[in-house]
């Protein structure tokens, strides 16, 4: 008996929740159509396709990066004396090459884009992709401490609410769970900082230079998140603690911990990991404000200070590579899904 | 074939599943274990034409004494490094004052007093209108101990005019100066394209922090362009000895830096980049800093109450001003044409209460873009307007301006706080006499690009540095054509400047400057807000310390005593 799948006959796809599951030849025992498209080869297809839409979008980025730096205001204002006389003003516009029609200076930026070469930063005399790259390893090492603790803290919280629903626990990550949404990280930093460094001396408020100062930024940047992924778990688990399989594993006798977290736990992941997905996000843009409060010297606290200069090739090399790096990063967690489940691909 | 576990598991789905939890988790792991708008405005103090020498007071290099050697570390923290770079070749902003006025020296630099101070020249001589000659100090050292020489002084000005990238002083030094000669050991002359009456001020280079900054050409010989970018070897009072981009600069005391009284008492200077203000308090109350900059009033009321912490003050560091930009239009039909609607505009505001109750620092100012501290400054002639609101409901009457509308614009500044509420009180003082305004808040960036484009019409705050050159604030603020000018079509003031840049001489230029602001201030030409003053908190550990008069940026370390 061939497996059940969803959307047969034989103009559509099909979808077979377990591809592996079933041969070809048994498959064409029942009948209906083998659409090779729909089950071998779409992995391919999908590949291409959110590719080209990734390329797409990175194109659209580019234009609005390039519009969006060039509205606040003309770059030269800032970098020249103020008693400069026109000449001079000139001359630094056209040395910067803002003097040239900005369709011009947009193609100038989308052949440095292909090339590598995103210019030379204004206020560091240095080519931005070199200044990005000097950055971009802090802000990466402070997301993944973030992203660590809000996963591990999200779950740790929501798996301790599901599993005490209603008791003291319960109430309390609920209240961390609405906390963590309704108060903004700055304000969460500003709050450690009073608290661990001022009134305790435990921790140093602000800097790079060891485990500690990892600790404040890391947590700040994880609140809302870890919030988010809490509810997220709560909502997950009790779900599946509902389900027949758990009640037998319990009637088997199995220990607790093992039915909540190799039964319960394990199912529940997947909704929970989708949610983290799509937080990754939040872990590099909520660096520009955590890094400008806790003086960490990556791209977040070097974004500001670009824009605050009109530092243009620095402003767009960092949100461009940025933006590109999350929507790679996107489609690497499409394509992922796709693996884990084919329907994805086939829809 | 041998079972390979990892090969067989690799792409199982369960697998990755199970996995990409502690994936995120090794991830963190693995990170923890692996882990403008301003210039300095010096002033120098103009050679007279016809040859008249002006002479340091500062002590001869040859006449060193002992002093005690330095000791002891400071940790400041700044809300700004601009680029941070610590080549004397490449420095731009005022932000970065902390860094190129402390390593770095030129012929001439910012003295205590705000006016420019011979350092490695002992003397500048005005040949003529187009020629200055600087005689050199004798006897200065670098901070490895090698001489000074003429070899330096030229390797860093060709460094300094053909830097990659080109700081915007060395594009006007370069573009302003035919030939320099060097006749002898210790003489340097300086030929300009054209007649610089203020030569110092026009340039700024010569005479200021950054211009022409001497380093040593030998150690840069020795160690290579990027060893030095980072860790220069110039003559200043500190040595930078490490710069973590986006982190920290580390200075050192120059223990043979040519005057004794210069040399810093403090063996080490951590300057550390924190942006956020309650950060920075934060770190004074832990001592993590013992210096922090840019407190504003209201947060310098709560530090005043710890025990540990004093709030030390430069005065009169900037001014905000409003300006009439309908004036922009010579054949404008707007009410701002009427002295008595700018009269009016200006008694309606009472400064002192802006002064104390929302910035709760600084004074009131005359209506006049002038400081106390500038060259052509005149006490009885530029005071501070009373408020009087009934003369100022008067004159609206008057001028027939009641019930009027205007658009306020407004940004916000990192020299000047709080404009935007400023504004917000300035609105409420003139609907008191009947004009109604709409206060606009821009980004400054797009803000001061609009005005240079005289695009806006209405009313304009715009706030400005201290400049201890009058010349030079009537030149760039006041003149036809220059960016932030609203004076394009008063004649009186332009007939003035003209006669300025003919003049040579330094005490007729200081009049003509009390002339020309004088008009500006006659006329009503500016809406004054009050002066403000820069704040620094300073921990316990620091005894005592005297900063540059009229400056807002951190500086002179070199004077730090500790406690």
């Amino acid at each position: 008996m061939a497996p059940p799948a969803l959307g047969v006959d034989r103009t559509h796809r099909i979808l077979v929740p377990a591809f592996g599951a079933i041969s070809r030849e048994s498959w064409h025992a029942t009948g209906l159509r083998w659409d090779v498209r729909g089950c071998k080869a779409p992995m391919t297809t999908y590949i291409m396709s959110r590719l080209g839409q990734a390329a797409i979008t990175i194109l659209g980025i580019s234009l609005v990066v390039f519009a969006l730096a060039r509205l606040s205001g003309d770059a030269s204002a800032l970098l020249i004396p103020p008693d400069a006389t026109a000449d001079q003003k000139a001359d630094t516009r056209t040395r910067l090459g803002l003097d040239k029609p900005l369709p011009v200076q947009y193609g100038i930026f989308l052949k440095g884009i292909a090339t590598g070469d995103f210019g030379k930063s204004f206020r560091f005399g240095e080519p931005s992709l070199k200044v990005f790259w000097q950055r971009f390893p802090n802000t990466l090492q402070l997301a993944a401490v973030a992203a660590f603790i809000a996963l591990s803290g999200g779950i740790l919280i929501g798996v301790l609410s599901a599993v005490k629903a209603g008791g003291l626990a319960d109430r309390i990550s609920s209240l961390i769970a609405l906390l963590g949404q309704a108060v903004p990280s700055f304000l969460i930093g500003i709050l450690m900082i009073v608290f661990f460094s001022v009134e305790l001396g435990w921790l140093p408020t602000s800097g790079k230079a060891g485990p500690k100062t990892y600790i404040m930024p890391g947590i700040a940047l994880a609140w809302y998140s870890m919030a988010a992924l809490t509810r997220m778990t709560k909502s997950s688990m009790l779900d599946v603690m509902d389900t027949d399989y758990i009640r037998l594993a319990r009637l088997k006798g199995l220990p607790e911990r093992t039915v909540i977290w190799k039964h319960a736990f394990r199912n529940a992941l997947v909704p929970i990991l989708t949610l983290f997905s799509l937080q990754l996000i939040f872990f590099i843009s909520g660096s520009v404000i955590i890094e400008n409060i806790f003086a960490w010297p990556g791209i977040g606290q070097l974004t500001v200070q670009a824009i605050f200069s009109r530092d243009y090739p620095l402003v767009q090399t960092i949100v461009f590579v940025t933006s590109s790096i999350l929507v790679l990063l996107n489609v690497a967690v499409d394509l992922l899904y796709a693996f884990i489940d084919p329907r994805i691909r086939l829809s | 074939m041998t079972d390979n576990y990892w090969t067989r598991r690799r792409f199982g789905r369960r697998a990755v599943l199970r996995t990409s939890g502690l994936g995120v988790a090794g991830l963190g792991a693995a990170a923890l274990v692996g882990c403008g708008d301003d210039d300095d405005k010096s002033s120098a103090t103009a050679a007279p034409g016809g040859g008249t020498t002006t002479s340091g007071t500062t002590p001869s290099a040859t006449k060193v004494t002992t002093a005690a050697k330095p000791a002891g570390q400071i940790n400041v923290a700044v809300s700004t490094l601009m680029e941070q770079s610590t080549s004397p070749f490449f420095q731009t902003g005022g932000g970065s004052f902390v860094l190129y006025s402390q390593a770095f020296e030129g012929f001439y630099n910012t003295g205590m007093d705000g006016k420019s101070e011979p350092r490695l020249a002992e003397s500048m001589e005005m040949i003529d209108g187009q020629n200055i000659r600087f005689k050199l100090r004798k006897g200065v050292k670098f901070s490895d101990g090698s001489p000074l020489t003429i070899e330096d002084i030229k390797w860093s000005y060709d460094s300094y005019v053909n830097n990659d990238p080109l700081a915007g002083q060395a594009a006007r030094l370069k573009k302003g100066v035919a030939k320099i000669d060097y006749p002898d050991e210790s003489t340097v002359v300086v030929s300009f394209t054209q007649p610089v009456p203020f030569a110092m001020e026009e340039f700024g280079v010569l005479g200021a922090s950054r211009g022409w900054p001497i380093a040593s050409k030998a150690y840069f010989d020795k160690v290579g362009a990027d060893t030095f970018k980072s860790s220069p070897v110039a003559t200043a009072p500190w040595h930078i000895t490490k710069n973590v981009v986006g982190q920290y600069v580390e200075m050192e005391a120059n223990e043979n830096y040519w005057n004794p009284a210069g040399v810093p008492r403090v063996k080490t200077v951590r300057i550390n980049l924190v942006p956020e203000q309650t950060t920075r308090i934060a770190q004074i109350k832990t001592g993590e800093a013992d210096i922090i900059e840019g407190i504003i009033g209201p947060a310098a009321d709560t530090l005043k109450n710890e025990s540990n912490i004093k709030i030390v003050d430069t005065k009169n560091t900037a001014q905000l001003t409003v300006r009439f930009q309908d004036l922009w239009d010579a054949n404008t039909k707007s009410v701002q044409a009427d002295p008595r609607f700018r009269e009016a505009l200006i008694l309606a505001v009472n400064q002192d209460q802006v002064a104390k109750s929302l910035l709760k620092l600084g004074s009131p100012s005359p209506q006049v873009l002038i400081f106390p501290n500038s060259s052509g400054y005149d006490a009885n002639i530029f005071k501070a307007p009373k408020q009087d609101v009934a003369r100022a409901k008067a004159l609206m009457k008057e001028a027939g301006a009641e019930g009027q509308s205007m658009r306020l614009g407004a940004y916000t500044s990192s020299s000047y706080p709080l404009i935007p509420e400023i504004m917000q009180a300035y609105s409420g003082f003139w609907k008191d006499i009947g004009l109604n305004t709409q206060i606009a808040v821009q980004e400054s960036g797009s803000y001061f690009t609009d005005f240079q484009k005289h695009t806006p019409r209405g009313l304009g705050a715009i706030s400005f540095p201290n400049f201890s050159s009058g010349a030079i604030l009537l030149v760039t603020y006041f003149k036809a054509g220059a960016p932030y000018s609203t004076m394009d079509n008063i004649p009186e003031i332009q007939a003035v400047i003209s006669e300025l840049e003919k003049e040579f001489d330094s005490k007729k230029q200081d009049e003509l400057v009390t002339k020309g602001m004088k008009i500006a201030y006659d006329k009503f030409l500016y809406i004054p807000a009050p002066y403000v003053d820069s704040l620094w908190a300073v921990g316990k550990k620091v005894k005592d310390w005297t900063r540059i008069a009229g400056i807002p940026y951190t500086n002179s370390f070199n004077t730090l005593t500790l406690a």
